[in-house]
């Protein structure tokens, strides 16, 4: 039974990264924390949340939906089922965050700023220290 | 083994089949609406985080600032000092061409309109205005009545913006004050004035200024000359043009119609 609140507390908290990041430029937490809580929700609110995701990414960093829809998709399943290539679930997810959001910028805009890349390291190096600290269980 | 294999199938396919859904739903328009709406809601939080941002932002750039503030000041009061000459020059000629035209009893030439924004991305520089305020793509964009870059992209509610320094693909024709054109590009990181024959003479600080042409006006002013490059082996120059004004740094932004 899915808890209603809790799905749109994901959804808020998703569009509220989203928005600083739009600020920033690069979508890398939004697709982390989305494939995050995607891959804890069964089939149904999961690509619920998916296409919510989607949506907003799409209209805030204009983008065209279909293209986010597959990253954002390909980030769930390599989280999901990469587990023979990468053992550790919290690095596949940081590799679907940065991948996913560099790909999505290479592929919309031809080329992704340094600035970009920088954030992207600054992100995961947070994450990393993050969410080791407190033992947060993926 | 075999069932997260059937798992990870049946994910692809429902995935596959969305991203067809939604190429569908684009293609056809319908998720234009939505995304226009979402833009329209988001446009008043973009427009606070991004000033949050540049508060943020304030003490590290005062910081570098300061290192030079000395001399920028100088600077500035010889520059003002130039600009009051100018501007009573201006006066002069504005008082004459008045006159002319009373003479000639022409009307007036209808000004373009100008569209006041904000900026609502530092990564990806954007302004809060878009469609419904009949931006397109390629008008310039400026900061204090400063060129500081071109439209690239316009949805229903914001637009992105190519600063001078990533335009690469539309040149911009500009003229310095002593006359030698040249063509405005960008390398990613500075703002270029290209083409310049190897037989004129360039002054450092020199302003660059726009010479008109498709969406941009004559004599919008891009910067001052900061150095020139001359490479014994290239067969035309090169200047650096250091920009007065920059967008990230603009309460305001105002985009030419």
């Amino acid at each position: 039974m899915i808890n209603w609140t809790r799905w749109l507390m994901q959804v808020l908290a998703i569009i509220l990264v989203m928005l600083v990041e739009r600020v920033i430029g690069i979508p890398m937490l939004s697709i982390i924390l989305t494939s995050l809580f995607c891959s804890r929700l069964n089939q149904v609110w999961r690509y619920g949340l998916l296409l919510v995701s989607s949506l907003i990414i799409a209209a805030l960093f204009m983008l065209p939906l279909s293209r986010v829809v597959m990253i954002l998709g390909a980030s769930l399943l390599w989280l999901n089922y990469g587990k023979s290539i990468v053992a550790s679930r919290f690095i596949r997810l940081i590799l679907a965050g940065a991948g996913g959001a560099v790909v999505l910028m290479f592929s919309s805009y031809g080329g992704v700023h340094w600035q970009y890349l920088i954030y992207v390291f600054i992100v995961t190096i947070i994450s990393f220290l993050g969410l080791k600290r407190r033992k947060l269980s993926l | 083994m075999l069932g997260s294999r059937n798992h990870l199938v049946s994910e692809l396919l429902i995935i596959m089949v969305l991203v067809m859904l939604t190429a569908i739903g684009e293609w056809l328009g319908f998720v234009q609406p939505l995304t226009s709406s979402l833009e329209r809601f988001s446009k008043p939080a973009l427009i606070k985080l991004s000033q949050l941002v540049g508060l943020m932002n304030q003490p590290m750039v005062l910081t570098k600032k300061s290192w030079h503030a000395a001399r920028r000041v100088q600077d500035l009061e010889r520059e003002y000092s130039h600009a009051l000459a100018t501007v009573s020059k201006l006066e002069y000629v504005e008082q004459e061409n008045q006159e002319l035209r009373r003479l000639l009893e022409t009307q007036e030439r209808p000004q373009s309109g100008v569209v006041a924004s904000k900026a609502i991305s530092y990564g990806l520089p954007s302004v809060s205005v878009g469609q419904v305020e009949g931006i397109s793509v390629g008008q310039p964009v400026l900061a204090a009545q400063n060129l500081v870059g071109l439209i690239e992209t316009v949805s229903v509610h914001q637009s992105r913006v190519s600063l001078l320094a990533q335009n690469i693909t539309r040149p911009i024709l500009a003229v310095t004050e002593s006359g030698v054109e040249g063509i405005v590009v960008g390398d990613g990181k500075k703002i270029l004035l290209t083409e310049i024959p190897k037989d004129v003479e360039l002054t450092v600080g020199e302003r660059v200024m726009t010479t008109g042409q498709e969406f941009i006006q004559p004599r919008l002013l891009i910067g001052q000359i900061q150095e020139v490059i001359d490479r014994p082996t290239a067969p035309t120059k090169q200047a650096i043009i250091k920009q007065l004004v920059s967008f990230y740094e603009a309460p305001i932004l105002e985009v030419q119609l």
